[in-house]
């Protein structure tokens, strides 16, 4: 079988295939237009970070407005870093992120265009877009304190009693590698300023934190009793509550005495080059408005727009205060809650 | 006296097919006996037996008289040397021969390197590695590698085949008179039956798995056993005698003259003889070597007579 | 006249490959847009000196278990005969068709049953999980190497007094050193680059803080910097992999036969079968068992099969996407190799700077590629308003970029087992350079061209950071729906397209065990 003249055959044949094959590919490269949207209202491409949930959301407003929507996921710095490589030849014409810091980065380099509307303007609050309205949040996620509800009787009432040294070695944290990390300590340095943030975040890592990389595992070693306090995402437990509603983790809204539990945001702007921008602004403005809704409550997060309802399970937590002055410096702040953390050895 | 290796009534078994068939063969020390036989007759699978390589399902293998049948190939003392020399290319020519001698102390595996060396004429490359030897030089030096540890016996299998008539036939030589200087016994595989003749103390012809016959060069040639044998060794040519009987005459065994009721078919020239191959009135076909003055051409009519001891 | 002109043409296309492969890691090095002093200074007050620690530790560790395990797992299943040995010898491989980000974690959530949530996060323990799924590079290597070496070397130690044990360590182990090396080399790089498995146990690796640096800073220039530490780090491992390789030039010698696996007293069967069996459980029982667990879980309530596109498109776009970048890779991998068999030298040299692309971090490099191939689509390379970017000829290049180590490493370890004297005698013969590639070299390291097959096909299937930055819009493969799932932490939903990928890479793999035992029976 393995004679000289059969490999050339074979490898031959190989390679032509995989030409073939490529080529047929090739031909569905990336264009401008889609052929599809030929038939309907036109389409609209999607550079999205925020991919939990989606679909159902893109669907509806095709559903609603005929308009197809194109999108691609991925991780927000590297989709960043495509659309800043691709310049004028993008296809994207709308960017959505799950963190503020980078929707505020993205505008920050250009790479976003400020949207007049009345629409966008009636639903969003301002402190929750852009100062140049390049960019509107669209739903927010609070980083709470989390307790065990069958352990833990006073939970720390602020960011800073989360220090406390009664809470040695039973406290969990997410990694500083992590966005949301990030934009609290930004938030931290917001209001309080660098310094005493600083000795905010050395209580942290003087309370020997056991560092987990996921707000639902946080949340999993709090029942598992690996930890009794954690500061996590709100919406990952309201995933959790609609799952198992006898989940037993208690939710303790930070600093409602000050200025608020942290909010960090989805988020989504229009981009600089945008082809389809037309349809970009009809998407936004849905997703703001019509969509709010059902682009919330898939992820269990509070809409934007005050005047909407939560989804159940999270208004189950109770009112609040909200952090929402501090939004729009978490970007230009990441930096700075990076150099933080490490200066602190927080992991 | 104990023959250096002994194989009695040993049957083989691969996969379905039964290799060896009962094979007898008895070596006396420092004998170099030639096994010869067509593909797939088994000759390897004997020498594989022997090693220890395969496992017999019935019968013996005795070397120098002990009892190795159920021993491991590592424990038997036999030297093997194979038609691709298998020479270890990450050790050094040095090294590939002091590779059976760990037991011996430092000096005296250094010593007997020098000497296997000395022995294959390879003095000098000591520090080599095997890619950078040429074909010959590769197979004495798996010679003096078997034989490093002064084995009772060395299998050789195909040794020659990879290297080149003139080559094949200087080294058959050499390794024999190695052999017998340092008083080794040896098994030579080989398919040339001209080798097969040339260079054994006997000649064994086996077949099917079973050895035909093992006698002296002489004796095999002039006495085969059987059919097979005749054809095997040599060119056989068969002539009816007037009984009825067939006799078997070699082709120097004829002669050939001009005129007669045979026809002659083709014409060799071999150099000392020339080579006739005639079709006899009834129709056999003879072979026959005589002088090359003989002025007989393709179609000639011509005469067949066998040699009497007398004649030149 | 000709020769030169062919010379020439070899040169070319050696420097063709190298600059087109390693173009991009180039490009992000070029960028580096403002001196980032200030953030080297504070990470390496507080965390390079322990990152550079970790890495060591971790690659010491990880290679050296790795090797050890992998050579004597495939030796034994070469080398002796026990009952289900060839199904044992592939489920041994499965380790590798588990994508890293869930088997870590897998892992993660097994030992923290048994030593803690605290104490499960050690680098220790970090590197047993990396050498129990990296060994699988060792072995098959050192496999595809057992499987090639001559059954007479072996018969001829044996015959000069040397036992099993032995035969093992002074015969087969030095003639399998170079492709033992390649596998270890492909190992250390995996180790060096790694991200996702560290970041679970907790350990901070270079590669671990080039990501910090960039996602924490969105510094690429400092990112970049720091990411020629770890190129710097890979190009000195290289370098010593090329030390060992000298020594194991022609290693292979001129045995011939094959090497049938011995039978063995049932005490050792039992012995070896034994070991081999423990190391499955462990190696393959466990995530395995885990990972059918949730997707039962999963299917039962009902999120598998409502994946957005459907099971079997992602199963779709995942063949036919390793189906055509295999076949790219392992293409331009042998075509590179054979050059560089000819030249030598320099050429080598050459050869080591394609792989580059494998000792970057999978984000670098598709990062690197995404900048490139814009650039490429600015200056209108492709006709009608098609681009690059997010096209599958531009995720193909960049997994080719990524990859190529993979193939040319393989390739070139089992050539280099080639004896001039075969390729010379050809080049008599009057075979060109194309015929005597054809005809000798590949067939000769047919092997090392399958395992390297096999493995680029696993890699492929697995590899997620690129797919996902430059997949062609709703291209989504296997590895994308376990992103999506994992990001979000909802590890039970990642089950089924994990175990997915398992089913296609270990199908690969057979394939080429298949071959293997084939070739190696038709070679007697």
């Amino acid at each position: 079988m393995l004679t000289s003249k059969r490999y050339f055959k074979v490898f031959g044949a190989a390679v032509a295939t995989i030409g073939a094959l490529s080529g047929l590919v090739a031909c569905g490269g990336n264009s401008e237009s889609s052929s599809d949207s030929e038939k309907s209202n036109g389409l609209v491409t999607v550079y999205t970070g925020r991919h939990y949930g989606i679909e159902p959301v893109f669907e509806k407003f095709t559903a609603e407005t005929g308009i197809e929507v194109r999108f691609t996921t991925g991780g927000d710095p590297e989709l960043r870093a495509r659309l800043e490589a691709e310049g004028a030849n993008t296809p994207a014409d709308l960017v959505m992120t799950s963190d503020a810091a980078n929707i505020a980065l993205a505008s920050a380099a250009n790479l976003l265009s400020p949207v007049e509307s009345e629409v966008l303007a009636e639903a969003i609050p301002e402190e929750l877009r852009a100062q140049d309205n390049s960019w509107f949040a669209l739903s927010g996620r609070l980083r709470v304190i989390m307790s065990s509800s069958e352990r833990v009787a006073n939970a720390p009432q602020t960011y800073a009693e989360v220090g406390d040294p009664q809470w040695k070695g039973k406290l969990c944290l997410r990694p500083s590698t992590h966005p949301y990390t990030q934009s609290l300590v930004a938030g931290l340095i917001n209001n309080v300023g660098a310094v005493e943030a600083r000795k905010i975040v050395d209580s942290w890592v003087a309370n020997n934190p056991l560092y987990i990389n996921s707000d639902t595992d946080i949340l999993k070693a709090l029942v598992a009793g690996d930890c009794d306090i954690a500061l996590a995402n709100s919406y990952y437990l309201g995933r959790l509550l609609s799952e198992d509603a006898a989940f037993p983790v208690t939710l303790t809204w930070p600093d409602q005495n000050g200025k608020g539990a942290h909010l960090n945001i989805s988020a989504a702007g229009v981009t600089a080059n945008a082809p389809n921008r037309a349809n970009a602004v009809v998407l936004l403005e849905w997703l703001a408005s019509k969509g709010q809704k059902l682009f919330s409550d898939t992820n269990n997060e509070f809409p934007a727009d005050p005047r909407v309802e939560a989804a159940a399970v999270i208004a189950g937590f109770g009112s609040f205060i909200a952090d929402t002055k501090s939004v729009r410096v978490l970007g230009e702040l990441n930096t700075q809650a990076v150099e933080l953390l490490s200066a602190a050895r927080y992991e | 006296m104990t023959s250096a290796v002994e194989v009695r009534n040993v049957r083989c078994q691969l996969g379905e097919r039964e290799i060896l068939k009962g094979v007898d063969l008895a070596i006396a020390p420092g004998e170099l006996v030639t096994l010869v036989g067509p593909s797939g007759c088994g000759k390897s699978t004997m020498l594989r037996v022997i090693a220890g390589l395969e496992e017999p399902s019935l019968g013996t293998v005795l070397i120098d008289g002990v009892d190795v049948t159920t021993a491991p190939p590592e424990k038997r003392h036999v030297g093997l040397v194979f038609q691709s020399n298998a020479l270890f290319g990450h050790l050094r020519v040095e090294k590939n021969i002091a590779f059976g001698l760990r037991q011996l102390p430092k000096k005296e595996r250094r010593d007997r390197v020098d000497e296997m060396l000395d022995l294959v004429k390879l003095g000098g490359l000591a520090h080599r590695f095997p890619h950078e030897l040429s074909g010959g030089e590769q197979q004495r030096i798996a010679l003096a590698r078997a034989l490093a540890p002064q084995p009772p016996v060395v299998l050789l299998d195909e040794p020659y085949g990879a290297l080149d008539e003139v080559l094949r036939e200087e080294l058959g030589w050499e390794v024999k008179e190695i052999l017998s200087r340092r008083h080794t016994a040896a098994i030579l595989v080989t398919h040339d039956r001209h080798e097969a003749i040339t260079l054994g103390d006997r000649v064994a012809v086996m077949d099917g798995g079973q050895i035909l016959q093992c006698d002296a060069p002489r004796t095999v040639y002039d006495e085969p056993a059987t059919r097979f044998v005749a054809d095997f060794l040599a060119v056989s040519s068969y002539l009816s005698t007037s009984l009825g009987e067939e006799t078997l005459v070699r082709p120097h065994q004829l002669r050939v003259s001009a005129g007669g009721p045979h026809t002659v078919l083709r014409v060799e020239f071999l150099g000392a003889t020339s080579r006739y191959t005639i079709r006899t009135a009834s129709g056999a076909v003879v072979v026959a070597d005589v002088d090359p003055n003989t002025a007989l051409n393709v179609d000639d009519s011509c005469d067949v007579h066998i040699r009497e001891r007398h004649d030149e | 006249m000709q020769r030169r002109l062919v010379d020439l043409f070899g040169w070319m296309a050696i420097l063709g490959i190298v600059a087109l492969v390693a173009s991009p890691i180039l490009v992000l090095a070029w960028s580096l847009v403002d001196p980032s002093g200030e953030v080297w200074a504070e990470l390496w007050r507080t965390r390079l000196p322990g990152m550079i620690v970790s890495t060591t530790i971790l690659l010491v560790v990880v290679v050296g278990g790795s090797v050890i395990l992998g050579t004597s797992l495939a030796w034994l299943v070469s080398a002796f005969q026990f009952p289900c040995r060839r199904l044992v010898g592939w489920l041994l491989v499965v380790p590798l068709a588990i994508p890293g980000y869930v088997g870590g974690f897998v892992w993660l959530d097994t030992l923290s049953g048994v030593v803690g949530a605290r104490g499960v996060r050690s680098l220790w323990l970090c590197a047993v999980v990396l050498v129990l799924s990296l060994y699988p590079y060792v072995y098959l290597f050192a496999r595809a190497a057992f499987a090639d070496q001559g059954a007479d070397s072996l018969a001829a130690a044996r015959s000069l007094g040397v036992g099993a044990w032995g035969v093992f360590f002074r015969v087969s182990l030095p003639t399998a050193q170079p492709a033992i090396a390649a596998g270890a080399a492909l190992v250390a790089m995996e180790t060096l680059t790694d991200i996702g498995t560290v970041r679970l146990f907790n350990v901070s690796t270079l590669a671990d803080g080039v990501m910090r640096v960039w996602f924490g800073s969105g510094n690429l220039g400092a990112a970049t910097e720091l990411a020629s530490a770890l190129t710097g780090a890979a190009i000195l491992l290289i370098a010593c992999e090329r030390l060992l390789h000298r020594r194991g030039r022609s290693a292979r010698g001129t045995s011939e036969g094959v090497m049938v696996p011995r039978s063995l007293s049932p005490v050792a069967v039992s012995g070896v079968l034994g070991t081999v069996v423990a190391v499955l459980v462990v190696a393959v029982g466990i995530p395995i068992a885990r990972l059918v667990d949730w997707s039962v879980e999963s299917i039962q309530a009902g999120q598998a099969v409502t994946v957005a596109g459907g099971v079997w498109h992602h199963v779709g776009n995942t063949l036919l996407l390793v189906v055509t970048s295999t076949g790219v890779a392992i293409f331009i991998g042998t075509v590179l190799a054979l050059l560089v068999a000819r030249k030598g030298g320099v050429a080598r040299l050459a050869g080591r700077v394609s792989t580059i692309g494998y000792a970057m971090p999978g984000p670098v490099v598709a990062v690197g590629a995404v900048v490139m191939l814009a650039a490429l689509d600015r200056r209108g390379v492709l006709p009608n308003g098609f681009f690059l970017v997010g096209s599958t000829i531009g995720l193909v290049y960049a997994l080719l970029v990524r990859f190529l180590a993979v193939g040319y490493q393989g390739v070139e370890a089992s050539l280099e087992r080639i004896s001039p004297s075969a390729v010379e005698s050809a080049r008599v013969l009057g075979a060109g350079s194309f015929r005597t590639a054809l005809s000798v070299e590949i067939p000769a390291a047919r092997f090392g061209i399958l395992a390297a097959t096999a493995l680029l096909a696993v890699d492929i299937s697995k590899e997620l950071p690129i797919t996902l930055l430059l997949r062609p819009f709703g291209v989504d493969t296997l590895s994308v729906w376990v992103w999506q799932s994992t990001s979000e932490s909802l590890w039970a939903q990642a089950a089924v397209p994990a175990l997915l990928m398992v089913f296609i890479g270990m199908i690969a793999v057979g394939l080429l065990l298949v071959a293997l035992e084939r070739g190696a029976e038709l070679v007697s």
